[in-house]
């Protein structure tokens, strides 16, 4: 069995018998933090594993791409998340990392929202959607800024567009959303209720004429914001692309690899690699063997099964790649280099480095198993010769896991018991002494 | 090896910008703001001639309940002051006290001190004022010169609010100076505070220079009192490890945020709180105002806001400073800052009305929605990322990556606190000088503090939105009704196991219904 789904289901009646635990006892912060750290990870994490949120980078890049030509940026959509910028006297491809996809944004808004302990199921559900609507625009805006940069000033101002200005562009909107639907309600209501001299803060429902205009604006903005994303796919031919699919996902290394490999790579720097000769794609992954050949995109078919299954061959000839391709896994007749370890750092020379073509003298000679690598499937493809590694592979991946999961318990155990412990030596405390005058 | 510095740039950057970003600029435009006032502060002096005779009279009110241990060393440094002792009046509110603190302030209100020795073990009068006499910063000082008035009012009602209240309404003076029974006053602190009244003309309220003092806990041992070495002054507690750390960061902690915070809202005009254990108001200004009010648990913020409602301008004086003894259990640490935070949010709830608009003064418009930004919108995805960040592993980053840019943003906050440390001992004076370096070798580890504080920070604001406070008993019958239908569900939870388990054996029939206590059989 997987780990991860071993870990999932072990995992998941804690978590959710830790929540209710905590709210039992009302120890607010244990059953905060618990709630919304778990569902974030709960929401996240499946999205990763899944490959699902190459979809989502997908459809925003086809969104920046569309906005950046209104605002004139000669800018293509490629697939699997990349976008073909006309820079100055040459093109760059702008491949846009998993980091800013949001799925991670989105998950802390609607674990914060969905535990906070005031509001009513409703509004609550009100704010995670409008919430979303808004860090899905702010994304797609951080995006068209570096897309706008790039484009302008080259691709030696990726750092700064990418990590100073894209960051705090998004994180400055997303405080002010979270001022907005967190900070602002919460005090309203402990305002009133201190006002009317109530200790304990019950949300009253008053339909009063600020509030039904607050909903009405929150309404309108989610209604705009989804019009504007449907109906951005009606205008534009292009969004077949945005739906492709997800190429293979690499590890993320110590550093980028492509940065520590033995030749200096020309001009390429992370996320923006200027493609220098023949720019190649993936072959047009399929179910079967069979179809590998084919030349037509059939993005729309068996999609699920695009996820679970890779092409067991690359054709790839020269390549420049923005992020690293795995490392061959499986050790197959004729495969001239072979590491069955993933890229140490520094990386060693033994160890082919990115950029570098597998294998071009046989093209059958080297499989890169990684979607069974990622989902735990083992695909047709030298299923007998992988069985061996892939069981080790799996037994480290547990050992690790496990690892980290214990080194997290432990941490959060500490946490807990530190703080329960407060609070009851509060409680027992304030009992005792009654109205005392601390400073 | 360009890009290699590059790309290592680019992937920390990505997590150490926010945090540079916030607390990183905020102490840079705080630090920078401050030193640039000092430096413009020491081209311009005034001076002012002042009459003894016409020097205002200073009214000093202390509300106290059950403090005992506290309220005889309290009045002993308020007796040494430098100011002159016919100005001078001591109002102590007693909140009906159980214990002896009522016959402590009358023995104080006699001559001598030969009868206070008779309230005995108890109390640290006869160690901190052994025969009259008070060591502060290695000077001697008598306590039985004082010539002021001390009154005492004792009441029979709760609330500090409105023990201060009934204190203000006795007294008589001009600047009404509020303290609490655990801080002991520095002997120049109500010269200085007298002082930047008469000098700066647009004052109207004005916080104090609260310091941790860890020399101030003594040996202390329930049975035999207070102990005493060969000279007959108080022994100091050698403190353990933890109560040490506490103690050196809550020095620092009170140090930068009353020698770069206070003095920052001093000059922008946003003071916050006034600290409810040194501040001083003008009578005609709390005129203006309805009191200290027990709506919220924080009654010295309220006023506070209050006061800023009515566009007084609320000073620091950093030259009037005040010790109080560190928390030193992290019990009593939670409960204070869950009381603070709660505080905060309760009063920023009734202020929210005010929030942002500028006839309430520009600094007030600016920096009270920035610091409920910083402070409690950013806590929670901060409370939530702190714990994603270990979990990036599972999203495919290498764990030695993470743990470089933790230790990295670890490393980023110690030079901060280095930086502000360093920037306070620049404003402070020689005294303070020599606790700052003696608790020098604690700064890498004040991050740790702050930690935690966050933690309990959190906790406050989440607490303040379902549980009723604790920690003051408000007149008010819903809270009285509320409190009891929560002890009755407590005592629910606590027997239900055993009342499933009975009503289920009666159904079963394992046993007899038995007869409750106090009823009878017929």
């Amino acid at each position: 069995m997987d780990s991860r789904l071993l870990l999932t289901i072990i995992g998941l009646p804690i978590y959710l018998f830790l929540v209710i635990y905590f709210r039992r006892y009302r120890q607010w912060l244990l059953y905060y933090l618990m709630g919304a750290f778990g569902l974030t990870m709960l929401i996240a994490l499946p999205m990763e594993y899944l490959n699902w949120d190459y979809y989502l980078v997908g459809v925003e890049i086809f969104h920046v791409t569309l906005l950046g030509k209104l605002i004139g940026i000669s800018g293509d959509l490629l697939e699997s998340g990349r976008i073909l910028l006309e820079t100055g006297g040459g093109s760059s491809i702008l491949k846009i990392g998993i980091e800013c996809s949001g799925v991670l944004e989105a998950g802390v808004l609607i674990g914060l929202v969905a535990f906070y302990p005031v509001f009513t199921t409703r509004s609550k559900l009100l704010k995670i959607v409008f919430g979303l609507a808004v860090t899905y625009l702010i994304n797609i805006l951080r995006m068209l800024i570096i897309v706008l940069i790039v484009a302008k000033f080259g691709t030696d101002y990726v750092f700064i567009a990418h990590a100073v200005i894209g960051r705090l562009f998004f994180f400055t909107l997303a405080i002010a959303l979270y001022w907005y639907i967190l900070t602002k309600p919460t005090l309203k209501i402990v305002g009133e209720a201190v006002d009317e001299g109530k200790l304990s803060y019950e949300i009253h429902h008053r339909l009063n004429r600020a509030r039904v205009l607050r909903k009405g604006v929150k309404l309108t903005s989610i209604a705009i914001i989804a019009i504007l994303f449907t109906g951005s796919f009606a205008i534009s031919g292009d969004w077949r692309k945005a739906f492709s699919t997800p190429t293979v996902r690499p590890s993320r290394p110590l550093i980028y690899a492509e940065e520590t490999s033995a030749e200096p790579l020309p001009e390429s720097t992370w996320q923006g690699g200027r493609v220098l000769g023949a720019y190649t794609e993936q072959p047009p992954p399929s179910g079967t063997v069979d179809n590998a050949s084919s030349e037509t995109h059939t993005p729309d078919e068996s999609k699920a099964q695009q996820c679970l299954l890779q092409p067991a061959e690359t054709t790839t000839v020269l390549e420049v790649n923005y992020e690293p391709e795995p490392t061959p896994l499986t050790e197959q007749p004729g495969a001239t280099e072979v590491s069955p370890t993933p890229p140490e750092f520094p990386p060693s020379e033994s160890s082919p480095s990115v950029g570098e073509s597998v294998n071009t003298d046989n093209e059958q000679a080297v499989s890169v198993p990684t979607a069974s690598r990622v989902l735990g499937v083992s695909t047709d493809a030298g299923a007998a010769n992988t069985s061996e590694s892939e069981k080790a592979l799996l037994w480290s991946y547990i050992k690790f896991f496990s690892a980290i999961s214990i080194l997290f318990a432990l941490t959060l155990a500490v946490l807990m018991v530190w703080i329960l412990r407060l609070h009851g030596h509060g409680r027992r405390r304030a009992k005792k002494e009654g109205a005392s005058h601390e400073q | 090896m360009n890009n290699n510095i590059m790309s290592v740039l680019i992937f920390w950057g990505i997590w150490v910008i926010l945090p540079v970003a916030i607390d990183g600029g905020l102490a840079f435009i705080y630090t920078m703001t401050i030193l640039l006032a000092k430096l413009r502060a020491k081209s311009i002096k005034t001076i002012e001639r002042v009459y003894r005779k016409d020097l205002p009279f200073v009214s000093i009110i202390i509300p106290t309940y059950n403090e005992e241990q506290n309220i005889s060393t309290c009045l002993s440094f308020l007796k040494i002051q430098s100011y002159p002792h016919d100005k001078i009046e001591i109002i102590v509110v007693d909140n009906g006290s159980a214990d002896n603190t009522g016959k402590i302030v009358m023995a104080h209100q006699g001559e001598g001190d030969a009868e206070l020795e008779a309230y005995g073990d108890a109390e640290p009068v006869s160690g901190a004022a052994i025969n009259g006499k008070i060591n502060v910063h290695n000077d001697t000082y008598d306590t039985s010169d004082f010539k002021g008035s001390i009154h005492l009012i004792t009441r029979y009602e709760q609330g500090k609010a409105n023990a201060l209240n009934a204190g203000i309404k006795k007294s008589k003076g001009d600047i009404i100076i509020n303290i609490d029974s655990r801080t002991y006053l520095d002997p120049n602190a109500v010269w200085e505070m007298v002082k930047a009244f008469i000098t700066r003309k647009n004052l109207g309220a004005a916080v104090g220079n609260i310091e941790i003092n860890w020399n101030l806990i003594y040996e202390h041992d329930p049975a035999k009192g207070f102990a005493l070495n060969e000279k007959g002054y108080l022994v100091q507690k050698s403190l353990p490890l933890k109560e040490t750390f506490l103690a050196k960061a809550q020095f620092l902690e009170y140090l930068s945020s009353f020698h770069i915070g206070r003095y920052f809202q001093d000059i922008t005009d946003s003071m916050y709180t006034m600290s409810g254990a040194f501040s001083a108001v003008r009578r005609d200004v709390l005129d203006k105002t309805t009191l200290y009010q027990d709506k919220t648990v924080v009654e010295d913020t309220h006023l506070t806001l209050d006061l800023g409602a009515t566009r007084t301008h609320i000073g620091y004086v950093a030259k009037a400073k005040a010790y109080l003894k560190p928390v030193t259990s992290w019990e009593r640490l939670y409960a204070q800052r869950i009381r603070w935070h709660r505080g905060q949010i309760e009063v920023m709830g009734l202020y929210y009305p005010k929030l942002g608009k500028k006839k309430f003064g520009w600094g007030r418009f600016f920096f009270f929605p920035l610091s409920l930004a910083v402070d409690h919108t950013f806590a929670f995805p901060r409370l939530i990322w702190f714990f994603i960040l270990p979990c990036l592993v599972f999203f495919g980053y290498h764990a030695k990556v993470i743990l470089i840019a933790n230790l990295l943003m670890y490393g980023f906050y110690v030079g901060l606190d280095l930086a502000i440390i360093t920037c306070c001992y620049i404003l402070t004076d020689r005294i303070t000088h020599g606790q700052i370096r003696a608790s020098f070798y604690w700064i890498p580890f004040l991050a740790i503090y702050r930690l935690m504080l966050f933690f309990i920070r959190v906790s406050g604001y989440l607490v303040v939105l379902r549980d009723a406070p604790e920690w003051t008993i408000s007149n008010n019958p819903v809270g009285t009704i509320k409190k009891r239908r929560e002890q009755g569900s407590a005592l629910w939870q606590k027997y239900r196991l055993a009342h499933i388990v009975r009503k289920t054996s009666h159904i079963m029939g394992f046993i007899e219904p038995t007869a409750k206590k106090g009823e009878h059989e017929i």
